[in-house]
Parts: C-alpha cells; structure tokens; sequence
C-alpha cells in the first residue's frame, strides 16, 4: 500500500508545482523607463491565461520574458523548474518548450508553408525529413492550411498566415503556448478563424498565456484573467468574476472602453 | 618606325584587358571573402568586434584607393622590406578595399531583414548560427544581389587606379601605346569602349536584378 500512496503524492505535486512562475520581476528598458514593476505570476499545466490591459502596461514584454525575448533584471522566472537567468548558456532549451505567436506572424517568407513549420522540427530537434513532413501535415491540417502547404507565406491571407504560425510553433511540441496580440493585425473577418484553432488548443489541454482583447474568446476559454496596468497586475479573476464583477477600478475603466 | 593599326592596337589592348578582369575578379572574389567574415563581425552581438570591424570599413571608405594603393606597394617594402611585386600590391589593396564595401552592403542588408525573422527564429530555439544560416542570410543575399553586381563595376573601373605602381592592365597599356603611336585620343577612346564593354553588361543585369527582386516578396 505504501508504493501507490507515495506516488500519488507525487502526481499532486507535480501539477501543484507552477509550469511558469514570475517572482517579483522587475524591468527597465534602456531609456530607465520602469516596464514591469515586481510582478509576480503562476500558470499551472494546462491552463489558460488571459492577459489584458491598456497598451503600454507591458503585457507584451512580461510574456517575451517567458522564452527570454526579454531579460529583466529584478526576481525570479521558472519555467518547468529551469530559472531563466541572464548568464544562462542554453536558453535554446528553454524555448524549444516555449511556443510563441507573434502579432506580425512573422512567418519565413523565402520558406513554403511547410517548410516553416518543418524547419525547427529538423533543425533544433534533429527529426529528419520524412518525420518533419508527416508532423508538418498533421499540424497544417489541423488549422485547416494543408492545401496551401506548399505555398509561400506571402500567398496567404493574413488569418491563414497566423494559423501556419500556430502550426509552426506547435511542431516543436512545446509544453507552454504564448500568443502575443496573435489577431490584433488581422481583418475582423480573419480573427474569428485564428481564435477558432486558439479554443481547440486550449481544449486539447495546452497551457496557454495569452495577451489578447478579444473578450469573447477570453470570457469562454480562459481559466483566469489578469489584468495589467502601469507594469503592474491589478486583478486576477475568473472571467466571470471579471467581467461581471470587476474589482479594481483600472479593470473597471478598462473594460468599460473595450466593451463600450 | 613601326606603324600601328587600329587592329594592332585593339589586339594590345585586348591582350592587357586580360589583366584588368583576371584582377577584378580576384579583388571581387578574395574581396567578397573576406568581406563577408567583416560583415559577420560588423551584426556580431560583441561590441569589441563590432567596432574593430567598424574601423576597418572606415578606414578603406574614407580614403581614395589610389592612397590604398601607394601605401600599400610602398609601405609594405618600406615597413616590411619586402619587394612587393605590383601584382601583389594590386591584388592587396583591391581586396581590402572591395572587402570593405561588400562588408556594408551586406550588413545593411541583413539589418534590412525585419526582427521578427530574429525572434520568430529565436522563439523557436533555433541557435545563432542557425538563425543566420537558414533564416536572416537566405533573406540578406537576395536583398542584396543588385548592389553587390552594382559594386562589381566600381571593381572594374577601380583597377585603372593600379597601372599608376606599374601594373600592366588595360589603362596602363593604353598609355603606353599612345605614347607610341601619339594618338591618345584614339587609343584612350577603345580603352574606354572595352571598360564600356565589361560594365555595362554587369550594371544592365544588376538593374535587372533590382526589378527582380522588388516585385517579389
């Protein structure tokens, strides 16, 4: 009886013990302006997070401290128990689990479709080219591009663009999704597809952080809002507490000009 | 005295613009080589390295590479004691020199690649070397194809600057000829069709590549 009690205490450890935590970070950009001021953050396995706020308030740059785009210079970030320290020498370890999608997609544009998304695959995990094509199918038909598959990224719409981003940041298989802005560059007509493929990675159980406006995604499939303003968090709430219920009188006049 | 023809002159000349492209294309080529280990220091992370390559592209752009020249066919004999041939010196002087403008052309074309392409290939856990292999260069050289044939006239029209140390090219033998036969004007006429002849064609395609390249994207 003693081997299966310990390893389910085990198991509740694991998932107790955060996939990102943010400690007290605190960043200035090279003019000394004060980006992110002490903020602290935990993310479990398989939840999405939902950040928002005002531009400015530094949402962007707090995720690109997730997978090191940024460094900062005051607290703790740990992702998957790795601490993300200025010296560190394998950073690429750390963002080989870390997806990212970008507003601007930032697709490779002299690369096919699939190519991009073959790319790290082979190059970074060392996979050959026959596996990196059948992961590269699976993906692109899972965001609905695989007849565009050997297109260039300058042939597609912008919605079909941002999908082959998703794709391409998943076929690295990361533990951990970041999407920063990932519809605020589309035509409305375009969003409701990026978010459509977003809602079914958040089912398949992916961790997602997510810095977005679109309230509807965010009221449906996020775990927990977090609201940011002047580089701070000002509120983490359930999207239900939050948007019915909003405490701080930031989230109040925030959302009282998204919803308006 | 012996009497020349247009064609005697022609074959002369023809037999020094021999020298002229075999120059030119050492200078393009030892100059595109070592022009390209520059570039790689001028984009590196390393602000030491970034400024040493910094001063070198200086340093052959602010001075007239007929000074590049002097100093280094007479310099290097006097500083070092060699005897420097002025094959060598040429071939010196040219390299550095095309080295230090191939380095900026294309590190303003890497630079011309957007960032994102460096953070979408670093969010992906691509390292360095790898972001420049297969995402920022494969971009950079094809911004960068019609400048650098561009520049590769300026190599051409630059080795006349060598027959001044003694280096028989196309310029050289020009004059020499013209001493002899006293028709400067005529035989500095077909030296100028033959550099016409070489340049053109490359500045018609470099042109060429320009259009080809900025339609596509």
């Amino acid at each position: 009886m003693q081997q299966p009690h310990t390893q389910d205490h085990a198991a509740v450890l694991d998932t107790a013990v955060p996939i990102i935590s943010a400690q007290g970070v605190d960043k200035w950009y090279a003019n000394n302006f004060h980006v992110l001021k002490g903020i602290s953050l935990e993310v479990h396995r398989g939840e999405v997070v939902v950040l928002m706020g005002p531009s400015g308030s530094g949402k962007s740059t707090f995720i690109r401290t997730f997978n090191a785009l940024e460094a900062y210079q005051k607290g703790r970030i740990i992702i998957d128990g790795t601490e993300l320290t200025p010296k560190m020498k394998n950073v690429e370890a750390i963002r080989r689990e870390v997806g990212m999608v970008f507003q601007q997609f930032n697709l490779f544009p002299h690369l096919t479709v699939v190519e991009n998304v073959m790319l790290a695959p082979m190059e970074v995990r060392g996979w050959s080219k026959s596996q990196a094509k059948s992961i590269a199918g699976e993906l692109l038909e899972r965001v609905g591009i695989l007849n565009q598959a050997k297109k260039y990224p300058g042939q597609l719409s912008g919605g079909q663009q941002q999908r082959v981003a998703i794709a391409r940041a998943l076929a690295m298989q990361p533990k951990i999704m970041l999407f920063d802005e990932p519809t605020s560059a589309l035509d409305p007509e375009m969003v409701r597809e990026v978010l459509d493929v977003m809602r079914n990675l958040a089912q398949s159980g992916m961790t997602m952080v997510c810095v977005t406006h679109e309230v509807g995604f965010a009221r449906e499939v996020a775990d927990r809002i977090v609201l940011m303003a002047d580089g701070q968090i000002v509120e983490e709430a359930t999207p239900d507490e939050f948007f019915s219920n909003p405490k701080h009188p930031r989230s109040q006049q925030f959302l009282s000009q998204i919803l308006s | 005295m012996q009497d020349f023809t247009l064609a005697n002159i022609l074959a002369n000349l023809l037999i020094a613009t021999r020298w002229t492209i075999a120059l030119s294309a050492i200078a393009f080529f030892g100059g595109g080589i070592v022009g390209f280990i520059i570039m790689l220091m001028r984009i590196s992370p390393n602000p030491i390295i970034r400024t040493i390559s910094l001063i070198y592209v200086e340093i052959f752009e602010a001075t007239p590479l007929l000074m590049q020249l002097f100093l280094v066919f007479f310099g290097i004999s006097v500083l070092l004691g060699l005897n420097l041939s002025a094959w060598a010196a040429a071939t010196i002087a040219l390299t550095t020199y095309s080295s230090a403008f191939l380095a900026d052309i294309w590190r303003g074309s890497v630079e011309a690649v957007p960032r994102g392409q460096w953070e979408a290939s670093r969010a992906l856990g691509l390292p360095y070397i790898k972001q420049l292999k297969r995402i920022i260069l494969p971009q950079a050289v094809r911004m960068s194809i019609p400048s650098t044939v561009g520049f590769a006239v300026q190599v051409v029209k630059g080795t006349s600057l060598a027959s001044v140390i003694g280096f028989i090219e196309l310029t050289r033998s020009a004059s020499s000829i013209s001493n002899v036969t006293f028709q400067p004007f005529l035989v500095y006429s077909m030296a100028a069709l033959i550099y016409f002849c070489l340049c053109f064609p490359l500045s018609l395609w470099s042109k060429h590549l320009e259009k080809k390249f900025s339609y596509e994207g």
